[in-house]
């Protein structure tokens, strides 16, 4: 029993980081109605912003603050650079091209800051919490900032006009536009948002995993799978998705035997698919009726 | 071949018509193209030098790969990222038989074939209840754990684990005056030939007709009487099938499996090759797997510690010229060229496309290496294919042209380049006037 105790917490600590990256990852499903397979490599180049600026001697929420806002600006940029040229394209298309934004960040990102390993300040230190092993002060900061941050979508998609308009535009962009919603901004707003909640989850993951340019890569994709997990509707399910992937993940590694320990990865990925088999839309996610 | 009803879509109807016809009425330009492509398919390793004949073998054991994803992507509509997978157990069968069973290379195509298309079928069935974005998660899980379970240590006994396994190359056969590169060339084009010619088949036949209807409309298909289940895991197996034997053909190119070559990354580039070919499309798939393999080599020449980011932008500069792939570009080209009148818009993505092309081909050309060994042949191809853009391009202004209702002749100042800039900017501007002879129809 103590052990399945531990086993969960540190798969909470895992979580964490995945529900961080699967929040961005719904964001940017909300404003363009399919996955960004860049939002990894996007919040790699934010973070590493924010080490640079770290690096010239600004204090670390300064930094912190400037490399959100730097990120919301470019994920606009994108939107309008990028995205826009190719919205018309077909999906696969469209995914072809976030490949390519993929491969020239991550080349840019080795080229300017080389992929020697770097490790990352964080703002909560890394001293136990309440005396045991089993989770920091720095991976509870994370869980409670990704929090923060779901309550602050919540109330912005519930509470605020313009996050009203931003679901419109989302759901039904033919209508939405007929009342006066200016869709295409709104999808940019969605690309800033998605760029700066990456941001946020990049500065938080780094300490962890430490910074170089290929960081993301195996984050990015559990926090997909926490995402499509939760349900790719919902940004409460996805950070759920995030944390329930990290505790599978975990759980199979220590309490399957003989296979347990080498295919842990698969085995987390096996059960996704089975919940997935008994629940389309995912856990917490919307079912989608289309009409014929 | 097309005919060009009011609203300016070109509508196909030979199709209907050819089969009463006498055959030498049947030969089109289709037929054309395909033979004569074949004949100097057959002639390449003849002439070019020894080291160019390993790449172009590998490009069309993609190319084949990216066919079987094809069929289920580009026909079927169901996302895959777990081709890797297929092509990862196709390669690994014809290993293990070939290496812990020492049977001969040529059963181990059909075999691997089998053993794929019977893993696509279970997997097609766990996929009938997902779609979109969740089939891509499944398919993604299946790619991710194809490697660790090549590596698990249990079945290290046949698969060789972290190392892999060696593969002894085929010999030509003895009456055969040819090197082994040679014959795996001839071997993989024979292969690629009946796979390529049995899949267009299939998506002509019945089968084929049920499989798109279920990609463009599932209700409206299962409403026909077509039982969309059977037809889904049906071609997710023949879809693995391709794959499959693809994997197998470059463990006998390759001469050597590893679990690391069959990671995602393989899948994502497959996807690449796909769109870059054009969704739907059989043809497409050579030229998917001809950019899939000489892109990154190109993008590593110019310079090493960017590769990434110049095949990033080059990659995006193809898709913002051609969304729809190689394939869909041709189309649109074609209907241009019968378009009433050529319209502005369809001008500059037409111009912009075969540049684009254009600038590959002299890439790929250039980094397949013909240029050391053999500067003549080289420098043929090369101003060939710039006649090529070139000649296209001035169909396209004088067409313009004319639609403009401007002399034909003012073309020529295509070929004096500060006033081809001047010229080029005149036609995107100026307004399409229709002739009347044509908007009469």
């Amino acid at each position: 029993m103590e052990l399945l105790q531990q086993q969960v917490m540190a798969g909470l600590a895992n979580g964490a980081i995945y529900a961080c990256m699967a929040l961005a990852v719904v964001m940017i499903y909300q404003a363009i109605d399919h996955l960004n397979f860049a939002q990894g490599e996007m919040a790699m180049f934010s973070t590493f912003i924010a080490w640079q600026l770290m690096a010239w001697g600004l204090p670390y929420w300064i930094a912190f603050a400037l490399a959100v806002v730097m990120s919301f600006a470019a994920g606009v940029v994108i939107d309008r650079v990028l995205f826009r040229p190719v919205q018309k394209a077909p999906i696969l298309s469209q995914i072809v091209a976030f490949i390519a934004l993929f491969s020239i960040l991550n080349s840019s990102a080795g080229q300017i800051w080389d992929y020697t390993i770097k490790s990352f300040p964080t703002p909560f230190g890394h001293t136990p919490l309440f005396g045991g092993t089993l989770i920091d002060t720095h991976e509870a900061g994370m869980i409670g900032v990704t929090l923060v941050m779901l309550a602050l979508l919540y109330v912005f998609f519930r509470g605020t006009r313009l996050g009203l308009a931003m679901r419109a535009a989302a759901a039904n962009p033919e209508s939405a536009r007929l009342v006066g919603i200016r869709v295409g901004w709104m999808t940019a707003l969605g690309w800033g948002m998605a760029a700066a909640i990456g941001a946020v989850a990049g500065m938080l993951i780094a300490p962890v995993v430490f910074l170089e340019p290929n960081m993301m890569l195996g984050v990015l994709l559990y926090g997909f799978a926490g995402a499509v997990l939760g349900g790719l509707t919902s940004p409460a399910g996805a950070v759920a998705g995030g944390f329930a992937v990290g505790i599978i993940e975990n759980l199979a590694g220590t309490f399957i035997p003989y296979f347990g320990r080498e295919l842990k990865l698969t085995f987390a990925l096996i059960m996704i698919v089975v919940v997935l088999m008994f629940r389309p839309s995912g856990l917490f996610g919307r079912r989608v009726v289309s009409r014929v | 071949m097309t005919s060009v009803p009011k609203d300016g879509i070109a509508v196909p109807q030979a199709e209907a018509v050819s089969a009463q016809r006498p055959l030498h009425a049947r030969l089109t330009t289709r037929h054309l193209i395909i033979t004569g492509t074949t004949i100097v398919a057959l002639l390449i390793p003849l002439a070019a030098p020894g080291f160019m004949i390993f790449p172009l073998t590998e490009v069309m054991v993609y190319g084949l790969a990216i066919l079987g994803l094809n069929l289920l992507t580009g026909f079927n509509g169901q996302f895959s990222l777990g081709h890797s997978a297929f092509y990862g157990i196709g390669a690994y069968t014809a290993a293990i038989m070939m290496h812990n069973y020492d049977i001969s290379y040529f059963w181990t195509l059909p075999a691997a074939g089998a053993v794929c298309f019977a893993v696509g079928f279970l997997f097609g069935l766990p996929a009938l209840r997902l779609q979109n974005l969740y089939l891509a998660l499944a398919t993604f899980a299946l790619a991710t754990a194809m490697p660790q379970i090549l590596k698990f240590h249990l079945l290290e006994e046949w698969t060789g684990g972290v190392q892999g396994l060696p593969i002894l190359q085929p010999d030509p056969p003895p009456f055969l005056p040819i090197t082994t590169d040679q014959w795996l060339y001839y071997l993989t084009l024979g292969v690629i030939l009946l796979m390529f010619a049995a899949a267009a088949n299939l998506v002509r036949s019945r089968a084929g007709r049920a499989i798109m209807a279920i990609r463009d409309n599932p209700i409206a298909a299962a409403a026909m009487g077509i039982n969309t289940s059977l037809y889904k895991t049906i071609t997710f197996g023949v879809s693995a099938l391709y794959t499959g034997v693809a994997g197998a053909l470059s463990a006998l190119v390759v001469g050597f499996v590893a679990p690391d070559s069959f990671t995602i990354f393989l899948s994502i580039s497959l996807l690449v090759g796909l769109v870059i070919g054009g969704v739907g499309s059989i043809a497409g798939c050579l030229f998917g797997g001809l950019f899939v393999l000489y892109l990154p080599n190109i993008a590593n020449s110019i310079s090493t510690g960017l590769s990434g980011a110049i095949y990033g932008f080059i990659l995006l500069l193809v898709i913002f010229a051609t969304p729809s792939g190689a394939s869909g570009f041709v189309r649109f080209a074609r209907d241009g060229f019968s378009a009433p009148a050529l319209d502005r818009a369809r001008f500059l993505s037409v111009w912009f496309g075969i540049s684009t092309y254009g600038v590959i081909t002299l890439l790929i050309v250039k980094g397949a290496g013909l240029g050391k060994s053999s500067p003549l042949i080289f420098w043929i191809t090369y101003t060939m294919i710039i006649l090529g853009i070139t000649g296209w391009q001035t169909i396209m202004a004088v067409k313009r042209l004319s639609d403009m209702r401007r002399s034909r002749w003012w073309g020529i100042l295509l070929f004096v380049p500060p006033l081809n800039m001047l010229l080029l900017i005149a036609l995107f501007c100026a307004k399409t006037r229709s002739h009347d002879t044509l908007t009469a129809i």
